[in-house]
């Protein structure tokens, strides 16, 4: 009898340590994301409102410290080299004299991957392991991951190794309604992933179809070519609206109301071709969601509130003022969001 | 096209040809400073178009008219003692003659105003901020920096 039980309790523990929790893959995972020096190629594929886009990279990267990557499809996007080091993003075109700096993502997969384990041991996210798949001809093990509903008061998602860069202590940006991670078995490397904001609407996945575990780096991969100096952010993100303020080419306006918990995310200037008004977008992250305002100068329009929007569970709402017209878009409730736009008015 | 070429270009854009039109919005679109020399263009002509426009009173047309006809001609000077003023008043002139010249196609809409309406309707204008605001709650999840250019700068180059 205690033979059976020995044989039992050995069975037990074989089995289990061949099937590690998806916590432990996730260690496991944050780990090889830190160290694995790897090369390859990897193709990004969004939905953005029914649109599909795609883009295809190779990539260079000793662990999470210094990454190449390099811009294979679309062909209009060829020469695209994105180099990160020293906590900074660069873009340049090969063959170009100026490289311009890229705002910081909210997450490298590394610092992803540390939000995720954090949270998990917090318990709000709830985790559970799919069956295998396979990768880049690699057995992968699935990790599905929700947030738990009620979605509970949390810590700042900003990645704890990183500096504040103006982000206030705060509540976190909301997690992805639905998020799966595919593990390599032998090294721990997430070879793909996929983040679902809004189920059918949008998403992203990215998948590593080729993979070398054991690539020669040379140093000149991680260095931009002599000659090539770089430009201070500015192309695509602002740090400052008095930034902004200078490309757009209208007076910005403010709202003097925001939601307790509220910090600004970035400000984008979108150019239209030359003769048009830009687009300026400010986005705001606060505990119920993310937010964002926009603005454009619209001469000599005449301006009607839009009916419905299509295909969209967000709430909006768009006004005009002295010649240009404001919206605003976002997953608040409709009242907070009227709140603020009515505070963006001159004449409150 | 080069910078110097653009700086010099950009208040001329109306006279220019489409091609040379294509050679300036392509260069615009990967130069940054020169996207600052257009922003600063803009601003200058939406001021100047924001500007009220006065018009003389009959009344003051008639006494203008009346003093002019009543003036003297000046008693003449020393060449030397009016060498100061066309050198002041040379940025003036300058100055005005721009005005009236950014006035005037301020005036004239659609295809000769140089700001113009970016969207053609407001349901338009609506749905690219709808989508502008998803495509930034998607580029917060994306591994690479690529998706949040292609966020940033798609439809505008």
């Amino acid at each position: 009898m205690r033979t059976i039980g020995m044989v039992l309790w050995v069975a037990v523990c074989a089995v289990t340590w061949g099937q590690e929790s998806p916590a432990r893959w996730l260690q496991r995972a944050l780990q090889a994301e830190r160290t694995l020096s790897v090369a390859g190629m990897h193709v990004n594929t969004f939905q953005i409102r029914g649109r599909l886009e795609q883009i295809r990279e190779r990539f260079w990267r000793r662990g999470d410290s210094e990454i190449r990557i390099e811009v294979a499809e679309p062909k209009s996007r060829q020469g695209e080299v994105f180099l990160y080091r020293e906590g900074q993003w660069v873009r340049w075109r090969s063959g170009e004299p100026i490289a311009s700096e890229v705002p910081q993502m909210p997450y490298m997969a590394s610092e992803l991957l540390q939000v995720v384990v954090e949270w998990l041991r917090r318990g709000w996210l709830e985790v559970t392991a799919l069956p295998d798949e396979s990768v880049a001809g690699r057995a992968c093990v699935v990790v599905s991951l929700k947030p738990n509903r009620p979605v509970p008061p949390r810590s700042p998602m900003r990645p704890p190794n990183r500096p504040p860069q103006g982000r206030p202590e705060g509540p976190p940006a909301r997690f992805p309604v639905h998020a799966r991670l595919w593990i390599e078995r032998e090294t721990g490397l997430v070879l793909k992933r996929e983040f679902t904001v809004r189920p059918g609407q949008t998403w992203i996945r990215s998948e590593v179809v080729r993979i070398d575990f054991a690539p020669r780096l040379d140093e000149a991969l991680f260095r931009l070519p002599p000659g090539v100096t770089v430009r201070q952010l500015s192309e695509q993100g602002f740090r400052t609206v008095k930034e902004a303020q200078q490309v757009a080419g209208f007076p910005l306006r403010l709202p003097t109301y925001l939601p307790p918990g509220t910090w600004r995310e970035r400000i984008l200037v979108r150019r239209r071709p030359p003769h048009e008004s830009p687009l300026v977008a400010i986005r705001y992250s606060c505990p119920q969601g993310h937010f964002t305002l926009f603005q454009t100068y619209q001469p000599k329009s005449r301006f009607k509130p839009p009916k419905h929007l299509q295909q969209t569970c967000l709430n909006a709402h768009f006004w005009e003022d002295d010649g240009s017209w404001f919206g605003i878009v976002g997953d608040l409730p409709k009242e907070e969001m009227e709140k603020i736009a009515r505070s963006l008015s001159r004449d409150r | 096209m080069n910078c110097k070429q653009v700086e010099q270009k950009v208040w001329e854009y109306l006279d220019l040809t489409e091609s040379e039109r294509a050679l300036l919005e392509a260069h615009l679109g990967r130069c940054d400073s020169c996207q600052a020399v257009w922003a600063l263009a803009q601003c200058t002509l939406m001021a100047l178009q924001h500007l009220p426009r006065y018009t003389a009173s009959e009344a003051c047309k008639a006494r203008l008219r009346q003093r002019l006809q009543q003036a003297k001609p000046a008693p003449t000077r020393p060449r030397f003692q009016l060498r100061w003023k066309p050198l002041a008043l040379a940025p003036a002139l300058g100055l005005l003659l721009a005005w009236f010249w950014f006035k005037g196609s301020g005036m004239n809409s659609g295809e000769t105003a140089q700001i113009t309406s970016s969207y053609t309707s407001v349901e338009e204008y609506a749905q690219a901020c709808v989508e502008l605001h998803e495509s930034l709650d998607v580029a917060d999840w994306a591994p690479t920096p690529a998706v949040h250019y292609w966020v940033n700068m798609s439809n505008t180059r």
